[in-house]
């Protein structure tokens, strides 16, 4: 599909799913050491 | 309820219901109405997108989750994320371009008007008894506080929702939902502090999670994969993936939300919102619940946490044995609060041979107020068996009636209402919606006027409110609600999302292919749970591939069958 309204910032949309995947491993990083921490 | 909790609580309800029907005065087709003109900025629709799955269940059940079972129910959203992408790149696009109003509009134009109306029916089944569960959770609220029969409270509550949802259609509910987030976002900071200052002096934010931690409430990862394990990592990202890529991409109740966004650009912003806010939410939320438990091993709990069936037995032939279990439960609740100081003292001194030997302690009277626990229900149901026999929903509700300060009670209150009536109005206004636009307007009557349909959009989203209203009737009897409702959700989402997956991806399977597909995909997947095959996250994943490899074998089949032409 073409992305004729690019998102601000990010530039291109390909960068703005790149980031929710980069902040989702983060979470699940932050909650394993978290759930180490713990236990 | 205090005079200033009142106050708070009904200033803000009614204060939010008039906002939304000032906001939304005025609508005279159907554009406006179900989509509000696509006018929407991407955090309102965000917000909008936010407010719709958060009901009051997630409230009232995801502390009680956490208080119960600890963190692990996070996992469940792990796969939300990836989800929102999906939808970003596909679901968001052809809808726009086709400028449908519901998702099963755009089935029609793929397949066939069969595969479009089973697709919207299969979503009309479980977005209706879905809605009854979300009306029934601020009831359970209402009928504690005021000590009216439930049955009354779904009625009227339901009533409340049914009116601003009729007259202001898609409208009402956006610009109410943004109210609604702002103030529920406050309400779940402001619990979260509360929780932790009225521990004992002390007992800090740390300690508190170190004696959650070795009461094993914080094993927020579980990386074992196991079928049948309700909660873990695997289960979380793809049965977790497959059940949101379902409810975000096919469910009407959210797909009506994101397409009110004023462009592609700003849809697809507001799903990244949701997908970025919402497993910190989420954690929040059950951080919460954690923390009442917490709370709870310093302080005597209630053996069960529901009043007015407390109340009951005690007046009834079987006091004796309920008084005898409180006997026993208050003095291992003693026991327990002796051991969670010395716990406390041991974090302090750095000890870990005190720490290993009295969480270890801890760890077995806890079992035993379990067993104590589970003997209640059994008594309950002894002396009425219509009993309310499962507390789960009223443990996070006991604690702030009980504990929070006035003011905060009555703001506490208003955030559980506000969330249950965003969540009830989107759904009213999604079969609302496809009840017109896929079965009147697409079968029955294609030519009728615009006022005409508005007009039935109005009534049918009033009967779809009398239906929900049934079904909350009905919801008591379900035990935890967050589990029944995406349990529910399960049992079809598998199915519907294969069928959009064969829509955009195999361009080669017919409409014929995918609705025979579709039936025996879902005969299965109810099959599937009545005999327990495994946990239900998973049920997501095996209707939706069970589904497009039926469709792809059927309509190969089907090409093969097919007399070649000879020239």
């Amino acid at each position: 599909m073409e992305e004729k309204e690019p998102p601000p910032f990010l530039k291109t949309w390909k960068n703005v799913y790149f980031l929710v995947v980069v902040v989702e491993l983060c979470i699940i990083l932050l909650l394993s050491a978290f759930t180490s921490y713990f236990k | 309820m205090s005079t200033i909790d009142w106050l708070v609580l009904c200033l803000t309800l009614f204060g939010i219901v008039f906002y939304g029907i000032w906001k939304s005065r005025g609508a005279k087709d159907l554009d406006t109405y179900l989509l509000a003109n696509k006018q929407l900025p991407w955090y309102h629709v965000g917000l909008s997108v936010m407010a719709t799955q958060a009901s009051a269940i997630t409230f009232l059940s995801a502390p009680a989750q956490s208080f119960n079972d600890g963190m692990r129910f996070v996992q469940f959203y792990f796969g939300l994320p990836l989800a929102m992408i999906v939808l970003c790149i596909t679901f968001v696009p052809m809808f726009r371009k086709l400028n449908v109003f519901t998702a099963y509009e755009y089935l029609e134009k793929r397949f066939d008007t069969k595969t479009r109306l089973l697709t919207a029916a299969l979503f009309l089944i479980q977005r209706g008894l879905s809605t009854g569960l979300t009306i029934y959770g601020p009831a359970i609220i209402i009928s504690t506080i005021l000590h009216t029969s439930i049955n009354t409270t779904i009625v009227i509550t339901g009533l409340i929702v049914i009116g601003y949802t009729v007259y202001g259609g898609t409208k009402a509910v956006s610009y109410t939902q943004i109210l609604q987030m702002t103030i529920i976002f406050a309400g779940l900071f402001l619990s979260a502090y509360l929780v932790v200052t009225m521990l004992p002096a002390e007992v800090g934010f740390v300690d508190a999670l170190s004696i959650a931690g070795k009461m094993d409430k914080l094993k927020a990862i579980d990386t074992n994969f196991d079928w049948n394990n309700r909660y873990n990592l695997w289960s979380g990202i793809i049965g977790g993936f497959f059940l949101h890529l379902a409810y975000f991409g096919t469910d009407q109740s959210q797909v009506g939300r994101y397409l009110t966004g004023s462009s592609v650009a700003e849809s697809r912003l507001g799903l990244v919102m949701n997908g970025l806010l919402k497993i910190p939410m989420q954690f929040l939320i059950l951080l919460i619940g954690v923390l009442v438990f917490t709370f709870y091993q310093f302080y005597e709990a209630p053996l069960f946490f529901n009043k007015v069936e407390s109340a009951k037995i005690e007046q009834s032939p079987y006091a004796a044995n309920y008084q005898s279990l409180e006997s026993e439960f208050k003095i291992l609740s003693a026991q327990k609060r002796e051991q969670v100081l010395v716990l406390t003292q041991a974090f302090e001194q750095k000890n870990e041979a005190l720490i290993e030997k009295t969480s270890g302690q801890l760890k077995i009277t806890e079992q035993k107020v379990k067993e104590i626990r589970k003997k209640v229900p059994e008594l309950l149901t002894k002396n009425d068996p219509d009993a309310d026999a499962n507390d789960a929903n009223y443990i996070f509700l006991r604690f702030v009636t009980d504990h929070f300060p006035k003011g905060v009670i009555g703001l506490l209150m208003a955030v559980i209402i506000l969330a249950a009536m965003g969540s009830t109005a989107s759904g009213l206004n999604s079969l609302g919606s496809t009840t017109v636009v896929d079965f009147y307007k697409g079968v029955f009557r294609p030519a009728e006027s615009e006022a005409r349909y508005l007009a039935v959009s109005r009534w049918s989203t009033m009967a779809w409110g009398v239906f929900c209203i049934g079904a909350a009737i009905f919801a008591s009897k379900l035990g935890n609600l967050i589990e029944a409702v995406n349990i529910l959700g399960s049992l079809f989402y598998g199915t519907i999302l294969g069928i959009f997956l064969v829509a955009f991806y195999l361009k080669k399977v017919n409409g014929h292919s995918v609705f025979y597909a579709a039936v025996i995909a879902e005969v299965f997947i109810v099959y599937a749970w009545i005999v327990d095959l495994t946990a239900f996250l998973w049920l997501n994943v095996m209707g939706c591939l069970l589904l497009i490899v039926l469709a792809y074998l059927i309509q190969l089949i089907h090409d093969r069958k097919k007399p070649l032409n000879i020239e």
